[in-house]
């Protein structure tokens, strides 16, 4: 066996019991990978994302001060992890593929349905940031406009005004796409 | 367009987006387990970065000579998940902050690793013809020749990933070839699964070396007018995910080129005429060319064709997907493939031989059910109808309660009449 040149040990942690932040981590992992998932579409780097997430969210955790619900922490910094992505090189809309429990018997259905949320999240990431995270966490988490306030730290009015632009803004870019333009007119994908 | 019409179609894009579940992963625990242990590890972020220094020296005065030393590459202070650094002979390393591991060689012939924890990711330089690159860890052994690959062990075992090439895994002293996109692991084999925060580093990585060199004219006037389009500058970024193994600056994957222009051609800049879905979407513009070493994006690529009616590039691009994708997705790939095949491009024999290539209706399979089908419909199309009859059965008694029950129950009774 070769004389190793250099070894790097592993450094011993001051602490590495378990904590309450890690048992609060793993009670909001699940949820974490969810509201990655919505806000930016299935993407083949969505774990990449939600362990970037999580990464910031164990450090938050400690520095929380307790002048909001965990939850309402939590969704601000994950929300900002994703947003932040959204502008990267990697970060571009790529689907990849519905999950198998969803594999419906109709290729044609579930291409055309991949098809438009790939392009409702494209259209999505050319909207500013603000604008975004107001979308998402309105119309598609459906979160109360209060709660959405708090987490993005403005007021109520100022929300409201952010989620107007922001459905006005998706509506220019999508309601004259071919493939969705069926559902601006009244119709729908069957 | 009014208002209400805008609202509803947005409407219901949200709910679309709403109803859409992530894919299962078995890798949550260890994500929270990896996300603490950085967070704790941040506050000694200092003291690596020193400790990454002294491996330079130490390394440089081991192997000795003036060509060789050690070169911190892309570090981000910001940037917790991962150390890289480049070897002697030029290649790229990342490791995860827990990795445990030592270079015992590094001249130009030889470059042996061993790794006794964590994770670390390589993108070794092709290799001369005597030379050889070795990973060891407690379960196997990975032999590469040039190529981007993972090596992550655990006490459960050890796995191997391989972003781009090819890697010889050898445990107990038995091969096994893990080619692109494959994920290989020292109990169980072939795995599906694969999720690493070294992956994002791994595929910028495989995408610099499979992606040829674009005219350097070609790629700098499409980024200006997708910036012109966007309207907004795009500034260099100090933050690399890729391994900067080359100087081309024009490659649109690099991170300081800024964001690519998939996502604005993928929406149509200008409206188009009205008309039934299917026919118009032939006019929808043609998505970015794809990652030949992408798997997934061959998938994308394939539906893209297929809803824009283009059924025969689409079962081509279905078969390309389904010789890069792991066993549970490729018999996706084989189904969507098959079902073109059968519905509209009336080639049932190449149907069933996509079903066979992709085990799409072995038992167990994610799509058997469906697969079965059609396979049975593609048999009764070739006038097999003894086979078409037996297939039918086989539904029936595997799925009783079957969406397609009744179909199958014609079939079976048809193909016996006939």
């Amino acid at each position: 066996m070769l004389r190793p040149i250099f070894a790097r040990r592993q450094a011993p942690a001051s602490s590495d019991a378990p904590t309450d932040t890690d048992a609060i981590l793993r009670q909001l992992a699940p949820d974490v990978r969810g509201w990655v998932f919505r806000y930016l579409g299935a993407r083949a780097e969505l774990d990449d994302v939600v362990q970037e997430a999580l990464i910031e969210l164990a450090s938050a955790l400690a520095r929380f001060r307790g002048d909001s619900s965990v939850r309402t922490y939590a969704r601000r910094i994950v929300t900002r992890v994703a947003s932040r992505h959204v502008r990267t090189p990697a970060g571009q809309a790529r689907v990849h593929l519905v999950p198998d429990a969803e594999y419906a018997p109709d290729p044609e259905t579930i291409a055309m349905q991949r098809e438009s949320l790939r392009r409702l999240y494209g259209a999505l990431a050319e909207l500013s940031e603000t604008r975004r995270s107001a979308f998402v966490l309105c119309a598609i988490e459906r979160l109360p406009h209060d709660e959405v306030a708090a987490i993005e730290q403005v007021s109520v009015e100022t929300l409201r005004a952010r989620l107007k632009r922001a459905r006005a803004e998706l509506a220019d870019r999508l309601r004259d796409d071919p493939l969705l333009a069926p559902l601006f007119r009244g119709g729908g994908h069957e | 367009m009014s208002d209400s019409a805008d609202d509803r179609g947005l409407d219901l894009l949200a709910a679309a987006a709403r109803a859409a579940a992530p894919p299962p992963t078995p890798n949550l625990d260890q994500m929270v387990v990896h996300a603490a242990l950085v967070a704790r590890n941040r506050s000694r972020r200092s003291a690596v970065v020193a400790q990454s220094l002294a491996f330079a020296a130490v390394l440089s005065l081991a192997v000795g000579g003036p060509l060789v030393w050690l070169r911190a590459v892309g570090n981000d202070a910001r940037d917790a998940r991962s150390l890289r650094f480049e070897l002697p002979a030029g290649d790229a390393v990342a490791v995860t902050p827990d990795a445990d591991f030592s270079i015992d060689e590094a001249s130009a012939l030889t470059r042996t690793v061993t790794l006794r924890a964590g994770a670390m990711l390589f993108d070794v330089a092709p290799l001369e013809q005597r030379a050889s690159f070795t990973v060891s860890t407690s379960h196997l052994r990975a032999e590469v020749r040039g190529t981007v690959f993972e090596v992550r062990v655990s006490a459960e075992g050890s796995q191997v990933h391989v972003y781009e090439g090819r890697v010889t895994a050898r445990v107990a002293g038995r091969a096994h070839t893990v080619t692109t996109g494959q994920t290989f692991d020292s109990g169980t084999g072939m795995i599906d699964k694969w999720s690493s925060p070294l992956a994002s580093i791994g595929r910028a990585a495989a995408s610099r070396r499979a992606r040829p060199a674009a005219p350097a004219r070609a790629a700098t006037n499409e980024r200006r007018s997708d910036d012109a389009r966007a309207g907004e500058a795009h500034e260099p970024r100090d933050d690399t995910h890729a391994m900067e193994r080359d100087a081309d600056g024009t490659e649109s994957l690099a991170p300081t080129q800024g964001p690519t222009p998939l996502v604005a051609r993928a929406v149509p800049s200008a409206p188009t005429r009205a008309s039934e879905t299917p026919s118009a979407l032939l006019n929808a513009p043609s998505p970015e060319a794809t990652d030949p070493s992408d798997g997934e994006r061959w998938m994308q690529r394939a539906d893209q064709l297929r809803v824009s009616g283009a059924a025969h590039e689409a079962v081509l691009a279905y078969e390309r997907a389904a010789e890069l994708l792991g066993p549970s997705r490729r018999t996706h790939a084989g189904y969507a493939a098959a079902s073109l095949l059968v519905d509209r491009l009336a080639a049932p024999e190449r149907a069933s031989s996509a079903l066979d290539r992709t085990l799409a209706d072995r038992p167990g399979s994610p799509v058997e059910s469906h697969a079965l089908v059609l396979r049975a419909r593609a048999l009764a199309d070739m006038g097999r109808d003894e086979e078409a009859r037996l297939v039918a059965r086989r539904y029936l008694a595997r799925f009783p309660d079957g969406a397609a029950r009744a179909r199958m129950e014609q079939l079976a009774s048809d193909a016996a009449t006939r």
